[in-house]
């Protein structure tokens, strides 16, 4: 179960609102050249990522969403929603966080893509599903099968296929598609027409990379090549995460920062952005926890783990029972 | 001949091969098409050749062995079935002296046809055209099963999978690392060989050999004993079995070992004693069932040859020869794992250094172990066994049972059928006491069928028809899982589906194995944790599976929470695991506890060392891969 939060001084709403909790680069950090025109750079040295304190929060079980998914991460956060599975592993529920809201979705899938406006789910009669409508609104057919789970960031879809990365736009007919090698399984990441993924194509020369590929101008170019394997990237609002085996890596596309908090992550379940704020899962405590970069914590006896972070909500599971953790708004002090 | 036969008749036939040549090229659906055909040609030619060379080497060791099998109209299978157990014999010393390769494999199939110089007169096969024609009709499914990728559990997790594994590691292998390597290999390093030379349709194909051979052998001795309609009805009763079509055209070892019984049955009806005794020792260097057949088999021949000798001394001296001649056959087996520090019969005793542990539980499969379920065994083989559940695994004719007071009745006034009777009931008897998977009683199926046959032999017309009435009504459910597995196969063997697409919807961990072959780095070694597809995994793998996961039980046994970095000694760089969930209403007879210790705590113990140490790097459905 997850441990209650401690009381806090964290600044989650600010974060939220307007970035002034974001992350920054240490004091003896060099800023960084700006890197917004997706060129291959050398990858810029990381300043340490500063958490913020532990802040005041409760947590709920949410027993309706108990089952065992086929795909392990879910359920996952949709906006306000839990999506989740019914008995037979598939994703077919979502319930609202803030209602109760329960919608049975109309096409099961094993595996969907999720963002804060609705999912995706790609197949012959799958498509976007705005919730709480319980059907695609555009049933959308996809020839290829793809290798991992898809991503939506509400607007565009990105996904892995067999030797290449697939990106369209909702309602529009075209795909697009470039020659990569994605790495099965590890989604891609995509945010502000920007399609992020994990590469294996030079993994005997520096393991697997991420590369970056912006879909109105270019072609695909390394985003990041530091030898080890870089993996789970997610991307939000102009913020980039990923793994690898020195810990969480946080990327701002706007100044080109990157910060680094050293841990053992990336183990299982990948980080779960909101814009600047990310959570991930922990095992340098002997057990597994969920830490986020605002404070929001789940830990305790046992293992918390596959994050999902919408808002002020994490959705953390210990065991096969998903907890959902709400981080409590700070209090303005009185005049 | 005149000269316009001599002419026209050549001109002919190119002609017609002129034709076929053309439809394989040219024929717009590609069914047919040559670069489909091809390798699995290829595998044949492998397998024609070996199984030729066999006969070479055991017709040149019958000829000084005893001569009177190469007179016999089965000079042919008596060849290849002795020189199948020789090829089996040396090919331990040479791979363990020059490693396993190709070369290796070629060198000792030259050796083995070499056996031909010595000019051994053998009896060709005699096949009529109708049985030829009988022949194409049932063994279609198999001939289709041949050609077909690898999806059959055995052949992924043993019978093709070794041989792969250890061509690729040239050298054998064995222990609790490799717990298959360490079984009598007299079949499986013959499959190696034929592996390296001709791919994996090469040994399936000298399976389908020699399962036509069985065939042809139990018709041609049931036609010779007791007429033309035992003949027929003998090997029909064995292909209108589900579990003799179903693995026909996979490589697998219940029938060579079945083969090689009957050759050792019908060595002891001969009263040849030598060449029984290396017919039973190659059986049981196949594979152990052959005992069930085996132990009976010299019982009776003890009793029969005691009782009828006026010198018993010398007789019961010239039977412990014989006895010992078959048990040094498979002996350099139990020796071998004796050098390497394990149990004689390891893989199936010899894992107490975990505890008390259990390689099988008998108690899962048939309807019972107790005097009226073996009262009842006969019934229940013939009317509720099941291919696909732990009800026996499997299915026979029908035809078996109705023949059953016919055979009895040949057994009063036949001395052979009383023989296969007393064989018969004894090894069933047997067989009862042990895990009933119809499977393990393959090795008396032929016996039995030669049984039924004889009784057969003995009805007058209507009761023959009544017989094969019964055949005929056995046959739908007996077919039925082959042909499904058939119409499911064609496809993928036709060339009409892909290889990736049947194995996606017919292995579930083709995604899994598919992230390794073609997303793992080059020096990956994958522990197989409660898995074991590993015929069709391109990297060095160690573990794999055996009955109830015994290897990766043991292991957690064994290691406990260091079983990760006691992978990681053996060179391990990966793992590929199964969530298996072993179903608790599975082993009704454990209690809570003995289930919990058995299966559910190590699963659990694995699943926590894996994420407090391992990190995930793809997952589809119950499989997953983990960089340990």
């Amino acid at each position: 179960m997850p441990a209650v939060m401690a009381p806090a001084r964290g600044c989650f709403a600010a974060v939220l609102l307007c970035g002034a909790c974001a992350p920054g680069p240490a004091d003896d950090g060099e800023p960084l050249p700006s890197w917004t025109a997706l060129e291959a750079v050398a990858d810029p040295e990381p300043v340490a990522l500063v958490l913020d304190e532990p802040g005041a929060s409760s947590r709920r079980p949410l027993p309706a969403l108990h089952h065992r998914c086929r795909d392990r991460r879910f359920p996952a956060l949709a906006g306000p929603w839990v999506v989740g599975c019914g008995a037979g592993g598939r994703v077919d529920l979502a319930i609202h966080i803030e209602t109760g809201q329960r919608v049975e979705l109309s096409a099961a899938a094993d595996t969907v893509a999720l963002s804060s406006h609705g999912i995706f789910a790609p197949g012959r009669e799958h498509g976007h599903w705005l919730l709480p409508g319980p059907r695609p609104t555009d049933p959308w057919s996809q020839r290829d099968e793809p290798i991992g789970q898809a991503v939506s960031d509400g607007r565009r879809v990105a996904m892995a296929l067999d030797g290449r990365i697939a990106s369209f736009v909702s309602g529009e007919p075209n795909t697009m598609l470039r020659d990569a090698a994605p790495l099965p399984w590890f989604p891609p990441a995509t945010d502000d027409g920007v399609v992020y993924w994990a590469d294996s194509r030079d993994q005997e020369i520096s393991g697997t990379d991420l590369w970056a590929w912006d879909t109105r101008s270019g072609p695909p170019v390394p985003f990041v090549t530091r030898p080890g394997d870089q993996r789970h990237v997610v991307a939000s609002d102009g913020w980039i995460a990923w793994t690898d085996a020195d810990g969480l890596w946080l990327h701002e596309r706007a100044s080109g920062l990157r910060w680094l908090h050293r841990a053992d992550t990336g183990f299982r379940a990948g980080p779960s952005l909101d814009g600047s704020v990310a959570c991930w899962e922990e095992r340098d405590t002997g057990d597994i926890d969920v830490r986020c970069s605002d404070g929001l914590e789940a830990t305790g006896e046992g293992d918390q783990g596959w994050p999902s972070r919408w808002g002020p909500w994490l959705l953390v599971r210990d065991g096969d029972m998903p907890w959902l953790i709400t981080a409590e708004p700070v209090q303005e002090p009185s005049p | 001949m005149s000269r316009a036969r001599l002419v026209g008749a050549p001109l002919a036939a190119a002609w017609a091969l002129a034709i076929a040549a053309a439809v394989a090229q040219l024929e717009p659906s590609e069914t047919r098409s040559l670069p489909v055909l091809w390798p699995a040609l290829g595998g044949v030619g492998v397998a024609v050749v070996a199984a030729v060379a066999c006969a070479g080497a055991g017709a040149a060791l019958l000829s000084r062995l005893q001569p009177a099998c190469l007179d016999d109209p089965l000079g042919w299978l008596w060849s290849t079935a002795t020189g199948l157990v020789l090829w089996g014999l040396v090919s331990w010393p040479a791979a363990a002296l020059l490693g396993v390769t190709p070369w290796l494999g070629g060198a000792l199939l030259v050796l083995l046809a070499a056996g031909w110089l010595l000019r051994p007169a053998v009896h060709p096969p005699r096949v009529s055209t109708s049985t030829i024609a009988w022949g194409l009709v049932m063994l279609a499914p198999p001939r289709i099963a041949r050609r077909a990728p690898s999806a059959d559990t055995d052949e992924l997790y043993y019978h093709l999978a070794l041989p792969a594994r250890l061509l690729e590691e040239s050298s054998l292998l064995g222990g609790p690392w490799m717990p298959n390597g360490s079984r009598p290999l007299a079949l499986h390093l013959p499959y190696t060989w034929l592996v390296g030379l001709g791919g994996f349709a090469a040994p399936r194909a000298f399976h389908l050999l020699l399962a036509v051979g069985l065939l042809l052998g139990v018709q041609q001795r049931a036609r010779a004993w007791w007429g033309p309609a035992a003949g027929v009805a003998a090997p029909l009763l064995l292909v209108g079995s589900t579990s003799v079509l179903d693995t026909m055209g996979l490589a697998y070892a219940d029938l060579p070992t079945a083969l090689l019984v009957l050759m050792a049955a019908d060595a002891v009806l001969a009263g040849r004693l030598r060449s029984a005794a290396l017919a039973a020792g190659g059986a049981l260097a196949i594979k152990y069932t052959a005992a069930l057949a085996l132990v009976p088999l010299f019982a009776w021949l003890c009793w029969r040859q005691l009782s009828a000798s006026e010198h018993k001394g010398r007789t019961a001296g010239h039977l412990a020869l014989a006895a010992l001649a078959a048990v040094a056959v498979v002996a350099p087996w139990w020796l071998r794992n004796l050098i390497d520090g394990l149990h004689p019969l390891f893989p199936f005793s010899g894992w107490q250094d975990a505890g008390p542990f259990v390689f099988q539980f008998p108690e899962r499969y048939g309807m019972g172990h107790g005097w009226l379920d073996t009262l009842l065994l006969p019934w229940n083989l013939t009317v509720h066994a099941e291919h696909d559940s732990m009800v026996f695994l499997g299915r026979v004719s029908p035809a078996f049972l109705a023949l059953l007071p016919a055979a009895c009745w040949a057994a009063w006034r036949d001395r052979r059928a009383r023989a296969l009777l007393a064989v018969c009931a004894a090894g069933l008897l047997l067989w009862s006491f042990g895990t009933q998977w119809l499977r393990y009683l393959l090795p008396l199926l032929p016996l039995a069928a030669l049984l039924a046959a004889a009784g057969l032999a003995r009805l007058p017309r209507w009761g023959m028809a009544a017989a094969a009435l019964c055949w005929l009504v056995g046959l739908p459910s007996n077919l039925r899982p082959v042909l499904s597995d058939a119409v499911d196969r064609a496809p993928v063997a036709l060339g009409l589906e892909d290889r990736d697409a049947y194995l996606a919807r017919t292995v579930d961990a083709w995604p899994a194995i598919r992230w390794i072959n073609g997303h793992s780095p080059a020096d990956t070694r994958i522990a197989l944790l409660y898995s074991w597809q590993a015929a069709l995994i391109e990297r060095p793998w160690l573990l794999g599976s055996v009955e109830d996961h015994v290897p990766t039980r043991h292991l957690v046994a064994l290691h406990g929470d260091h079983s990760l970095q006691a992978l990681r000694d053996q060179g391990a760089t990966h793992a590929l695991i199964s969530r298996v969930n072993l179903l608790r209403k599975s082993y009704p007879f454990l209690s809570d506890e003995e289930f919990a210790t058995q299966f559910d705590t190590p699963e659990q113990q694995l699943e926590d060392a894996l994420d407090r140490e391992a990190a995930l790097v793809f997952e589809q459905g119950r499989f997953a891969i983990y960089e340990i």
